[in-house]
Order: structure tokens, then C-alpha cells, then sequence
């Protein structure tokens, strides 16, 4: 199945580039996907390695730091910048999955919401209204005390949270196609119902989907980071930022870089992904074209 | 405009029963018996326990036990906290104005800093003050708050020495009963020197943290509305009448502006109790926020249960006035259209 | 002493492909009780040149113009503040889409108490009381009630009446109508133009009229300009152009009128659109369309000229109609 044309994927770009932020986070993310993919070979030590004689040392910069700790230490005397490489990846994971779990599952309800209508379709909202109802990051709370504290189910409950989003989207654009001519047509040649919704009527709602999906995944790294801090999703010493920052939190006084750091991976990472979404939404929107 | 109130009340029941729905299941989902559930770790004797089942009605199918537990609900019964044995409605309502007080400010704050900021980049637009002020805001919307929380304490409080780390007064040189809950309000009418001024430097810290969101999405929602309506046929009236252009812009164009911003200032109430939960733990506030954080790391469901629920429901309240005012300042909805 | 003068003003608007020439090198004058009527097709630059002359054009246009003068007041260099003064004071404009064109914010009377507010100043009182007789002036049954409406309550006619009204508030010597009834039903058409007119008299203020329709400017106007692709090709006493127009487009405009053509025929129409951005030709722009078109049409811009037979008559073109008895002077 082909959701985009060439063509279209090429258009989109010439667009894309004329944003500046865009490209900005478009390499930051670049940087942070490398560190995804490299970080055995680019982190100079083991994120769980401690090094007792190396406790809570500060940046390399400073005049207390020292080779080769170049953001200093933590206070088991961890590598911070190691452990900020291989939180990347579970940043960079959580976003994935989360956001993977969200489209696929939300997609799919909304196409059948809107497709066929009536008690199908109530249904499907009306529990979506439920979810919207409370707050997300205070579900996703409420849903980690039932699961219990941890990465994955913090991630699940996250996805959850953010369903009704891609419902919604996709149910209100899949009212607005399903009568257009050209899904009566091909219904008029025969193509069955699971056709008409995959095949026909998706691929043209793609467009929303791919921004909400974009700044989804900034949201999902927000909240999982969120709940690490809180103590509720990644437990330490998995070295993910929010959990880091849990620990970091009782040296706010003594040691700024241990909360600093990680507090900056996110927000840059964020930043970027809200700039690209920013961007694409700006490149898929025939409106803005124009000027 | 009566019918339009009617139509909204009418539609958010089916969402109210959801959410009840959802906070009775919440408890009866989780893996485990749900006497142990409710009353704590170290568990009870049989006798008790069989006492429970009945007063609780978990001998009874379960719709009959929803429908009891709704009955509960109306009679204002949230059942007990198991840490506190207390009912999970005082104990909800006496954090609820610490919160209420921390949101208040933090939604003005981010109105009276967002709206403009908005306006200023609509009307500037692409031009530095419109690209400073919307990447100043699209920071501010991808801000870890618990993050920039601490990063606020550090410098303020810990380098600076200006504001308090934590808490709503300075309890050492000032003391005073609750009258409403509002420690600004009760720290006037207690009339001692300095309360007000003790009250208002721990408010300021938390309460710019928790606006930092909202006041970024209110900033580009400005700004977009405000676009939309300077390109609008009757902007360009209201300069050929000969208006002044401050007044084309901040009453012309922002009237009509309004009708989207304020909506989209509704929609940041559940942002803002979300917020509220993460700020809250940082200063160690004592609200509702940081009370569900207590709740859920104690596993005391009772009060977990009730407080989403409250919530919910405090939410949707919100949201309901949201939409009444949203019909009050948009004439063409006032006329039932 | 005229109210308006207008001296080669021009207007170019930046687009993805560079300066788009919207109004190339315009010229008007209006005096008091004078109906001037524009002519021309979508896309002449009637609109353009009259927002230009009420300085409502974006700030992204580029203007140009050696001398635009309104009742007497030099407005190229005055100061910003004073120049918007004259908006709706001494100058009101009204448009196409009156329902669109009025705030859906504030009631019909706020929007009218504004104008009055800032042009005439005056008590609560008196100005209530003005607007009250400007709606009945501009025929709105049950003023007072009108006052409280919202846009959104009244039909395209009456809004456009409320535009009309909020216009006239502070007595402007002249008055720019951007084609007002274009977007109105057909029968409330002619009520708008003939309410227009009366007042235009009763006031003794000048008018310009924006319009394609010769119908209308055959009833209305005295002067007529005619505009094409941005650009002026001929101006006349309105009963000069309809007998002896001189200019083929104008001809050719005059020739669609349905009372003008032969009966039982087709109507004739003029092949082709008006020219864009990327295919302007390079001699008259009329050229590709123009029935008389000769070598030279194709090659040589010709230039706007005086036509000294007939008083303040100008015309654009190498080879005029209906011109045996006078000469053009160059």
C-alpha cells in the first residue's frame, strides 16, 4: 500500500525547506538519532559503570572538572554525558512505540467510527469522551498505579491517553472523503468495505495524521519523561532523562549540572520535534501554500 | 440562548456516567482483591472482611454494584482514604483551593503575557518581534516543567536567595487559621505586616512554572486567530472609517480573535491540573496535585479513585462554562444559531 | 475646486514570480457633485487603484504617484496620523460584501457611533440621535431596533444600507463605491444604486462608482473612466462614450450591452481574458484581444492622450474609432 506519491513526498519537501526551524530541528534530530544508533561506539564509558573515586564531578569546564568526564558525574559517580548518549534511546523508543500504538490503534477505530457510522460510531466516541474527560498526564498516572510503576507500562498508558486525539482526526476525515466522487465511484465498480476504507479513503487522510502523529511524539517524550520523574515510569539507573532527573533532584544545591543536563536533552529533543511538526504542517497545508 | 445551555448540559451526561463508569472499574480492574485493594497492605481479619464484602455489595453483580456506587457518588460519599481513614471528600476540598489559588494565578499570568504576545506576533508577522516571540513560545511549549521548575529554584531560590524553595507562607513569623483556603486572601484578612507579601513570594515561582504551557499555546492560538481575522473584509472597514489603528487591532480584530483564544484558554484547564500535579510535587505545594502523587505512591486507591473522579468532573464543569461563555461572546451562537 | 486629484499613480504587489503591475500610471480628478463612474473587467484594477487612494492597501504594495490630493490636501506627505484622519471624514468608501464588511461583533449602532465618535465627537445623546436619522436617512425601517442589531441579523440589502450609513455618519465630501451591488439580490440592486444617487445630490457630495456594468453607469455617472489590465484606455462625458466611444475595448464593452445589440442576435463578447502577470504582451495590452489591432498595436505601448475637442477626455490607443473629424494630439 502506498499512502503518498513521489510526487507528493517531493512537493512536501520543497516546502519543508523554505522553514528555517524546521532544518534546525531536523539536524538536532539527526544528532540525537545518531546517538540512538552509535551509542556503544560514541559514549566514551558504560552508563551503569560507577566510578567511586569520581563522585558528583562537575563539567570538564569548570575548574573543579577533569578529563574525561566532559559533563561531569553523578553522584555514584556515573558518566553524565554516557548516560545522556543511552538515554536517547529510550527517549527516542518510548516516542516510537507510543506513538506507533496510537496511530495504529486509533486509525483504526477512527476509520470505523466514521466509516460506518451509527452505534459503532457512538460507542467509539463516547469512550473516547471518557478518556478526554481527565486530565492525560493524571490518567496516565491513575493508569500506571493499576499497572504498576515501570517503563512499559507508563508507555501503554501514555498511548492510551493520546488515542482519542487520532480517533477524532481520523473520524472527521474520514466523514468529509467518504462522499466525495471519488470513493462513490470506485464503490460504484465494487470495491469492498475494507478496501474503500484502506485503500481509498486512508491514504487521503494522511496529511493530519502525519502532523498530530509528529507532535504526538513530542508529547509522548514529555509525558514518559514526566512520569520517570515522578517515579512511575523508568525506574533508575536505567539511564532515561526524566528518571535521571528524579535522581538528580536532591543535589539541586550542590550540583547543578546532574540536573541541568538531562533537563536540556529533553527540552532541545522536544523543541526539534515540535519544530519539524511545525514545519511539515506548515508544507502539508495546501492553505499556506499560497503566499 | 437558553436551548444552547440546555443542548450542552444535556450532552456532557453521557460523559459523566462514562467517567463514573471508568473511576468504578479503576479500582475493580486492578490485579487483586478488592478488599486488600481497599483497605491497605496489611489486610484484615476474616470477620471484618466478610463484614466489608456485604457493606460494599461485592457480593452483587456488578451493575448492581455500579449503580450502588453511583448512589454513593450523588449522596457526596467517595469512600474513605486508607491512609488517613478519613472521607476522600474533605480531604479533596481542603487541598482543592491551595490548587485552585497556585491555577488562578498561573492562567492570568499566562493571559496577560500570552494575548499580547500573540497580538504583537500576528500583527508583526514575519518580522523579528513575530520570530523571537513564537520561538520563545515553542520553547515554552516543549518545556520539561518539572525541569525548568527546578532550573527556577536553583537560580532563585538557591543562587539568588529571592524566593522560598517550597510551601504557601512562611510558617516561622506567620500563623494564622484558614478562613478560605486562599493563602493570599487569608493572609490579608489575618491583617499582619508582610503575610500578603510572605504568600505572594511562594506563589510566584510555582505559579510561573505552571503557566509556561499554557501561556505558549494561548501565544500561538493568538496569534493564528489574530491572522485570520486581520485579513478579514471588516478589518478593512474599520480602517476606512478612519480608526485609529490600536483600535482596529485591539478592539476590532481582537474581539473576533477572542471568540477562538478564549475557548482555547478553556481547553488549558486540564493542561493546567496535569501541570499542576508536577509543579505541586516540585515546591511541595500542598494541593490536589501533589496529594494524587501521595495517594498513588501510598496505593491508597480510595482517594486515588475519588480524586480522578473529582477532577473529571471539576474538568468538565469547566469546560461546560467554557462553551456557555464561548456562546456569550459570539453573537451569532447568543441567537440560538 | 476638485476633491480629488490623482497624478500617474501606480501600484505593484510582490508575488512569488517578482512585482505584479496592478494600476500602472493612473489619473482622476473629482469635483463636488460630481459622479465619476470605473469601468472595467475583473482583475483592471479598479479596487486596487481606489484602496490605494484611501491608503488600505497592505503594506507589502508598492505605490507610486506624483500627486494625490484630497479635497486640496497634499496626502503624499502628510503625516501618517493626519492622512487617517481624512478616512471617513472627509473620504468614505463602502464595498462589495457588506455583509462580510461589517464587524460581527458589535451591533450596527456601535459601528456607526465609532465613526461619528472620532469625526464629529458630540454627546452620548446627540450621537445616538444622529445615527437614529442616518438609518432612516438610508431607509432602514424601525431605526431604533436596527441600532441593537447584530450583522448577522440583517439581509445583504439592509447591511449594505447600514454600510452606507456608517459612510455618510460624518458628512464626507466624496465617496468611493466599490461595486455595492454586486453581491446583492437583482431587485434590492437598483434600490442601493437610486439610494446611492439621492444622496450623493441631497449631500451634494462626489462620487466615484466602481461597476462592470455600463447599464449603471449609463444611469448614474457623468464622467467615465475605463480601465484595462491596470491601466486607463479612455475617459469621457458618459454621453460622448456611449455615442461616439473611441476606444475598441470600450466599444467592444458597450457592444455586450444586451439593449445595444442587434435583436434576435447573439450577443457579441471579447474573446479572451484579461491579461496576467506572465503574459502581458509587450505592445497594447488590448492588443491580443482587439478586433482592430495593427502592426504597431503589437509592438509600441501606446501612450495616454488628451483629446482637446472634448473637455478633460483622454484616451490610450494607436488607432482610434469613430475620430474622422479631429486629430489626436500627441
Amino acid at each position: 500500500m502506498k499512502l503518498f506519491a513521489d510526487e507528493a513526498w517531493r512537493t512536501t519537501w520543497l516546502y519543508f525547506k523554505e522553514s528555517k526551524g524546521g532544518l534546525w530541528g531536523l539536524s538536532f534530530l539527526g544528532i540525537v538519532l545518531f546517538c540512538v544508533v552509535f551509542a556503544d561506539l560514541i559514549a566514551p564509558f558504560d552508563p551503569s559503570l560507577q566510578n567511586r573515586s569520581a563522585l558528583l564531578l562537575p563539567p570538564i569546564w569548570t575548574e573543579a572538572g577533569h578529563w574525561p568526564y566532559i559533563l561531569g558525574t553523578d553522584a555514584v559517580g556515573r558518566d553524565l554525558l554516557s548516560r545522556l548518549i543511552y538515554g536517547a534511546r529510550y527517549s527516542m523508543f518510548i516516542g516510537f512505540v507510543v506513538v506507533s500504538l496510537a496511530v495504529i490503534i486509533g486509525t483504526l477505530l477512527g476509520l470505523l467510527a466514521g466509516y460506518y457510522s451509527g452505534w459503532l460510531d457512538t460507542l467509539i466516541m463516547r469512550l473516547m469522551d471518557v478518556i478526554l474527560a481527565f486530565p492525560s498526564l493524571l490518567l496516565a498516572l491513575g493508569l500506571v498505579a493499576v499497572l504498576g510503576p515501570g517503563l512499559l507500562n507508563a508507555m501503554y498508558a501514555i498511548a492510551l491517553v493520546m488515542l482519542p486525539h487520532f480517533v477524532r482526526l481520523t473520524r472527521a476525515n474520514v466523514l468529509s472523503e467518504k462522499n466525495r466522487d471519488y470513493v462513490i465511484a470506485s464503490r460504484i465498480v465494487g470495491a469492498s468495505n475494507r478496501r474503500l476504507m484502506f485503500n481509498t479513503i486512508l491514504p487521503n487522510c494522511m496529511a493530519p495524521l502525519i502532523v498530530q502523529a509528529t507532535l504526538s511524539f513530542s508529547n509522548a517524550i514529555l509525558d514518559a519523561a514526566a512520569l520517570g520523574f515522578l517515579g512511575m515510569g523508568a525506574q533508575p539507573p536505567l539511564p532515561e532523562w526524566g528518571a535521571m532527573l528524579a535522581e538528580a533532584r536532591e543535589f539541586i544545591s550542590r550540583a547543578w549540572w546532574v540536573v541541568t543536563f538531562p533537563g536540556l536533552a529533553i527540552l532541545l529533543t522536544v523543541l526539534s520535534i515540535n519544530l519539524v511538526g511545525d514545519a511539515l504542517r506548515d508544507a502539508l497545508d495546501p492553505r499556506m501554500r499560497r503566499s | 440562548m437558553f436551548k444552547f445551555i440546555l443542548n450542552k448540559i444535556v450532552l456532557i451526561i453521557p460523559t459523566f456516567f462514562g467517567i463514573t463508569l471508568a473511576a468504578f472499574l479503576f479500582v475493580r480492574l486492578l490485579p487483586g482483591d478488592p478488599i486488600t485493594i481497599l483497605t491497605g497492605e496489611r489486610g484484615v481479619s476474616p470477620e471484618r472482611r466478610a463484614e466489608m464484602v456485604a457493606q460494599l455489595g461485592l457480593d452483587q453483580p456488578l451493575l448492581v454494584q455500579y449503580f450502588n456506587y453511583l448512589l454513593n457518588i450523588l449522596q457526596g460519599d467517595f469512600g474513605q482514604s486508607l491512609s488517613t481513614h478519613r472521607p476522600v471528600v474533605e480531604e479533596f476540598f481542603e487541598r482543592l483551593p491551595a490548587t485552585l489559588e497556585l491555577s488562578f494565578f498561573a492562567i492570568l499570568i499566562a493571559i496577560i503575557l500570552g494575548v499580547p504576545a500573540g497580538i504583537i506576533a500576528a500583527v508583526k508577522r514575519g518580522r523579528w518581534p513575530d520570530h523571537l516571540l513564537m520561538g520563545v513560545a515553542l520553547t515554552g511549549y516543549s518545556m520539561p516543567i518539572f525541569w525548568w521548575g527546578l532550573l527556577l529554584i536553583m537560580l532563585f531560590s538557591t543562587q539568588l536567595g529571592w524566593t522560598p524553595v517550597s510551601g504557601r507562607l512562611d510558617i516561622i513569623n506567620y500563623y494564622f487559621d484558614p478562613i478560605t483556603g486562599f493563602m493570599v486572601i487569608d493572609a490579608w484578612l489575618s491583617g499582619q505586616e508582610g503575610a500578603v507579601k510572605s504568600a505572594l513570594r511562594h506563589l510566584i515561582l510555582p505559579s510561573v512554572v505552571l503557566s509556561t504551557i499554557p501561556m505558549a499555546v494561548i501565544a500561538r492560538q493568538t496569534r493564528s486567530a489574530m491572522l485570520e481575522v486581520l485579513g478579514e473584509d471588516y478589518i478593512r472597514t474599520a480602517y476606512a472609517k478612519g480608526l485609529p489603528t490600536w483600535r482596529v487591532i485591539g478592539i476590532h480584530a481582537l474581539r473576533n480573535a477572542l471568540i477562538t483564544v478564549v475557548t482555547v484558554i478553556g481547553l488549558q484547564i486540564g493542561t493546567l491540573v496535569a501541570g499542576a500535579v508536577l509543579t505541586e510535587t516540585i515546591f511541595a505545594w500542598p494541593g490536589v496535585g501533589k496529594w494524587m502523587i501521595d495517594a498513588i505512591s501510598h496505593r491508597d486507591y480510595p482517594a486515588v479513585q475519588g480524586g480522578l473522579l473529582f477532577i473529571a468532573m471539576l474538568v468538565m464543569l469547566v469546560n461546560l462554562m467554557v462553551d456557555l461563555m464561548y456562546g456569550w461572546i459570539n453573537p451569532r451562537v447568543r441567537d440560538g444559531k | 475646486m476638485s476633491l480629488l486629484t490623482v497624478r500617474n499613480l501606480s501600484v505593484a504587489f510582490p508575488t512569488q514570480n517578482g512585482w505584479f503591475q496592478a494600476v500602472e500610471g493612473i489619473y482622476l480628478e473629482v469635483k463636488a457633485g460630481e459622479v465619476v463612474a470605473i469601468v472595467g473587467e475583473s482583475g483592471s484594477g479598479k479596487s486596487v487603484a481606489m484602496l490605494a487612494v484611501m491608503n488600505l492597501l497592505p503594506p507589502t504594495a508598492r505605490i507610486s504617484c506624483d500627486e494625490l490630493k484630497l479635497d486640496g490636501q497634499d496626502v503624499l506627505t502628510m503625516p501618517p496620523k493626519q492622512r487617517r484622519q481624512l478616512n471617513g471624514g472627509t473620504v468614505a468608501m463602502i464595498f462589495q460584501e457588506p455583509m462580510s464588511s461589517l464587524n460581527p461583533c458589535f451591533t450596527i449602532g456601535y459601528q456607526i457611533d465609532e465613526t461619528l465618535r472620532i469625526h464629529l465627537g458630540g454627546s452620548k445623546k446627540e450621537r445616538i440621535e444622529r445615527s437614529l436619522h442616518l438609518l432612516d436617512l438610508v431607509g432602514i425601517p424601525d431605526p431604533k431596533r436596527r441600532y441593537q442589531a447584530y450583522p448577522h441579523q440583517m439581509s445583504g440589502g439592509m447591511s449594505q444600507r447600514a454600510m452606507i450609513a456608517m459612510a455618510l455618519a460624518a458628512n464626507p465630501k466624496l465617496l468611493i463605491a466599490d461595486e455595492p451591488t454586486t453581491a446583492l439580490d437583482v431587485t434590492v440592486q437598483a434600490q442601493i444604486l437610486e439610494l446611492l444617487l439621492k444622496l450623493q445630490q441631497t449631500q451634494g457630495m462626489g462620487l466615484i462608482l466602481i461597476t462592470h456594468d455600463m447599464g449603471v453607469v449609463a444611469e448614474t455617472a457623468q464622467q467615465v473612466v475605463v480601465q484595462y489590465a491596470g491601466q486607463q484606455v479612455e475617459k469621457q462625458q458618459v454621453a460622448g462614450l456611449f455615442k461616439t466611444p473611441h476606444h475598441p475595448y470600450t466599444a467592444a464593452l458597450l457592444d455586450a450591452l444586451p439593449e445595444r445589440a442587434p435583436a434576435g442576435d447573439f450577443l457579441p463578447t471579447i474573446p479572451g481574458i484579461v491579461p496576467g502577470q506572465k503574459d502581458r504582451p509587450i505592445g497594447c495590452l488590448f492588443s491580443p484581444r482587439c478586433q482592430h489591432a495593427q502592426a504597431l498595436c503589437h509592438e509600441q505601448q501606446p501612450l495616454l492622450q488628451a483629446l482637446p475637442s472634448r473637455q478633460a477626455a483622454w484616451l490610450r490607443c494607436h488607432y482610434p474609432l469613430n475620430l474622422t473629424t479631429e486629430a489626436v494630439d500627441g
